[in-house]
């Protein structure tokens, strides 16, 4: 990540990219969300989107290898939550990568559909040397989210 | 993930049970696959058990209807929860896939055929 000093309110993990931990990771995602006092629909659909980004990475990034970096971090900020997911693989270009047309019946694309039909902002870093930061941005204007997270 | 299939004559169910993400999708992956090549070509996948499935799962299941359809089979899907229901739905994957509330339904669907 670019920047991993501690912060109060962001919660960083580190995990290989093994599909196996793509449960754990929704776990941690949904509760998360939770915690910023999005409802259950919008957690459900924030954590698919980090499912869906983190699959691309293991997919496209790491071309299916399980061993490599994957690392995130959630930042609680006051009206939104910010979900880093950074990659040490394959970098993209932002230029390509686009959903698919939902007219088109095909196995492939529905990931960066879900991805952008789901979050407010979605912007990809390729400013690391190595790989790629996704930025993944959910508003919540009925909550003061970090308040919240200190009444857990 | 665990699947569970009932054969009955040229029909088969598939039953999922659990979350069919990048990890488990090659299960139904190869027991879709296994179906048709024993020349089952009547598929119904009960969702009745599934908690998540992800754009993962959702190719997983147009490899398949795309499979049958090409063989003059076809794949129904039937017992969604809502959020299940809601995913196929925003995908308008929901305008592809038939989709039945029961088993039964989706049973007496290739019946009426």
């Amino acid at each position: 990540m670019e920047n991993t000093r501690f912060d109060p309110n962001a919660i960083t993990i580190s995990f290989a990219s093994n599909p196996r931990y793509l449960k754990l990771v929704r776990s941690i995602t949904l509760q998360a969300a939770l915690c910023a006092n999005f409802c259950e629909k919008l957690s459900k659909d924030i954590t698919l989107a980090v499912d869906e980004a983190i699959t691309n990475i293991i997919k496209h990034s790491y071309n299916g290898s399980i061993d490599k970096e994957i690392m995130i971090r959630i930042i609680f900020c006051a009206d939104k939550i910010e979900i880093h997911i950074r990659d040490f693989g394959r970098k993209v270009d932002p230029e390509t990568i686009k959903p698919r047309s939902l007219d088109e019946i095909k196995p492939g694309g529905l990931g960066v559909f879900f991805i952008k039909k789901i979050m407010d902002d979605v912007y990809y870093d390729i400013s690391p040397d190595e790989g790629t930061i996704l930025k993944l941005i959910k508003y919540n204007r009925n909550a003061n989210i970090t308040d919240n997270i200190g009444a857990l | 993930m665990q699947i569970h299939v009932y054969k009955d004559n040229e029909l088969a169910v598939i039953e999922i049970e659990g979350e069919v993400d990048l990890y488990n999708s090659p299960k139904l992956r190869q027991q879709l696959g296994a179906q048709i090549n024993h020349g089952i070509l009547k598929i119904i996948i009960d969702f009745a058990k599934v908690k998540y499935i992800d754009s993962s799962g959702l190719a997983t299941l147009i490899e398949g209807y795309q499979k049958l359809n090409k063989l003059k089979g076809e794949l129904k899907l039937c017992s969604m929860n809502k959020s299940i229901m809601d995913i196929f739905e925003v995908s308008r994957l929901n305008d592809v896939f038939a989709i039945y509330k029961s088993r039964k339904e989706a049973v007496d669907g290739f019946k009426k055929q």
